[in-house]
């Protein structure tokens, strides 16, 4: 039994750094004790994204970033001992863990031993119409007749599994994201599965983890309000835990950003609706007793997580064809650039409203009106200031690809048909994705844990 | 009793995340000692307000005294689920940008020296 675990977060989601898993293991490597490496590269869509690449090509669907995220770190984790957990399995983890042998056999490495966790995928499980019945908070699958992705959050009991099979690696598909890290807890502790205090605890540890740097710095500068020095080099974090479930969230020496109260409680509400019941998959975390405590410079003590029986369903993302998202921009600069801009806005509707007037389209002048949108026609009226340098957006989403192309046509010929001096045209025509959250009966889980490669 | 005006931003951090189409917004006291000055007037209905042309269908707040912190969570804000935005950039920055418009009267604060005595 492990007296204190240690958990470093290689990546927070899809696109991350790829080169910030190296300062976590090699500290990693420096500590004694149970060792785990994990990567969250797995947001809400991304897994139909890595679906749709799998129907084009039965060897992809996993993170295509998966070399760069595990490459770098294969050889001094195998080494050391440290052990890898990622989602990056996507939507086709075994395909994600035979890529990592490969990589493994042109490093001149030993075969790790993989443990592959499947069995999220609900697309033969469940018909259309059954996870429409299903659909929480909106009404995205009525009527929808193909499922391009439907996957269950799986809870970290298939990881621990394969972790207690001798497992260097652990893939998944779709899993909670602290599972990640209550997983490797589960296996180094031998927590009980019914032991809701610390299963609220290692689900909390997962939850400060799970999108690497934005504890540690990233997602907080502010200045002069908040200050982060390094921001190139951010150290991404390593939860250190103790039996009993408390916990220290630090960084790797000699890395950029900070660990301090502050960074650690935006973290701890980060996507957190009621603090007092967080829906896991294992567990309902409470973190309404949670206490963040600063004890040395960039080590921040958490401790005060409740727990609660795990809930009776389980929560899916299902993802549909959404149609296309067009956009098309162009420039006006120098004397009276927002007039110019302002009238380009109104040539558009005019002409969109004879040519395709069912589709609903918005324009935003980049830097003047667009973050916080034009609900109240701040476009149309007149600027407070003309910033003499406008960069127009305008974008539409519809099931109807033709309507979104004419108004990116309607854009470009602003080039010659609009008012002075426009330049710069870019247009993008892209496939849209509508998700939805369905809450699924515990029965419609089957985890399955597979090993693969070298011997325990 | 000694009183100023100040935005909320001087005062406290925010961080917004998003789940389908729902928004929440952390909201953090740099000094525990303005909690309840914060409390009293970033309530649910102000947030509400500052979201308006969202048209949130529900604003709850959170309370954690311990943390010295809030959590708000707007319902319905998102335009639909969290695909793709058509919406030029991350809900993030319009959560902030609207935390940092609130003017939050602290008062007898230990670290806040008065610009006008009331």
């Amino acid at each position: 039994m492990a007296s204190k675990v240690f958990i470093g977060a290689g990546a927070g989601f899809a696109c991350d750094r790829t080169d910030a898993a190296g300062p976590v293991a090699d500290t990693l490597a420096s500590l004694p004790g149970a060792r785990f490496l994990i990567f969250e590269t797995l947001a809400e869509r991304t897994l139909a994204q890595s679906q749709l690449d799998r129907r084009r090509d039965a060897a992809r669907g996993y993170n295509p970033a998966l070399e760069r995220f595990v490459g770098p770190v294969l050889a001094r984790c195998l080494r050391d001992g440290i052990k890898i957990i990622g989602n990056f399995g996507a939507a086709n983890p075994s395909a994600a863990a035979a890529r990592i042998q490969a990589m493994a056999h042109a490093q001149g490495l030993r075969a790790p031993r993989i443990g592959v966790v499947d069995g999220d995928d609900l697309t033969a499980r469940l018909s259309p119409a059954e996870l429409a019945a299903r659909e929480t908070g909106g009404a995205v699958l009525r009527n929808a007749t193909e499922i391009i992705a439907a996957n269950l959050y799986l809870g970290a009991e298939p990881i621990a599994q394969a972790l207690d099979q001798g497992a260097d690696i652990v893939v998944t598909g779709r899993v909670a994201d602290s599972a990640l890290a209550l997983g490797p807890l589960i296996h180094a502790f031998g927590w009980k599965l019914d032991d809701w205090g610390r299963l609220a605890a290692g689900t909390l540890a997962g939850h400060l983890l799970e999108c690497g740097s934005q504890i540690t710095g990233g997602y907080f500068a502010d200045p002069p309000f908040k200050t982060v020095s390094g921001m190139a080099d951010l150290g991404y974090p390593i939860a250190e835990i103790d039996p009993d479930g408390g916990m220290v969230i630090t960084k790797p020496a000699a890395t950029g950003g900070r660990v301090d109260r502050f960074t650690v409680i935006e973290q701890l509400l980060y996507e957190i609706h009621d603090p007092s019941a967080y829906l896991a998959p294992d567990v309902v975390l409470d973190i309404t007793d949670v206490t963040v405590e600063e004890v040395a410079p960039d080590r921040v003590r958490v401790t005060g997580a409740r727990g609660k029986p795990a809930p009776e369903t389980l929560k899916a993302t299902v993802c549909v064809d959404g149609g296309v998202l067009g956009e098309a921009e162009i420039s006006y600069a120098g004397p009276n650039a927002a007039a110019r801009a302002r009238l380009a806005a109104q040539t558009i509707g005019e002409r969109m409203n004879r040519r395709a007037p069912g589709l609903v389209f918005r324009v935003d002048a980049v830097g003047v009106v667009s973050v916080l949108g034009d609900a109240g026609g701040a476009l149309a009226r007149p600027w407070a200031s003309d910033p003499g340098d406008v960069r127009l957006r305008f974008a539409a989403q519809s099931k109807i690809a033709a309507e979104v192309e004419l108004l990116l046509d309607e854009v470009e010929a602003l080039y010659c048909a609009g008012p002075a001096g426009g330049a710069g045209v870019r247009k993008r025509l892209t496939p849209r994705l509508a998700s939805a959250s369905c809450l699924i009966e515990r029965k419609y889980a089957l985890p399955r844990v597979t090993l693969t490669g070298g011997s325990p | 009793m000694t009183a100023r005006t100040v935005r909320l931003y001087e005062i406290a951090n925010a961080r917004s995340g998003d789940k389908g189409n729902r928004l929440n917004i952390a909201l953090v006291c740099r000094d525990p000692a303005h909690y309840s000055a914060v409390a009293r007037h970033v309530t649910a209905e102000r947030v509400a307000a500052v979201f308006a042309g969202r048209k949130p269908s529900r604003v709850v707040r959170y309370d954690l005294p311990k943390l010295a912190a809030f959590n708000f969570v707007l319902d319905d804000v998102l335009e639909g689920a969290s695909t793709p935005a058509w919406v030029s950039t991350a809900t993030a920055s319009r959560s902030r940008i609207c935390c940092s418009t609130f003017r939050c009267r602290s008062q007898a604060s230990p670290r806040l020296r008065p610009a006008t005595a009331t």
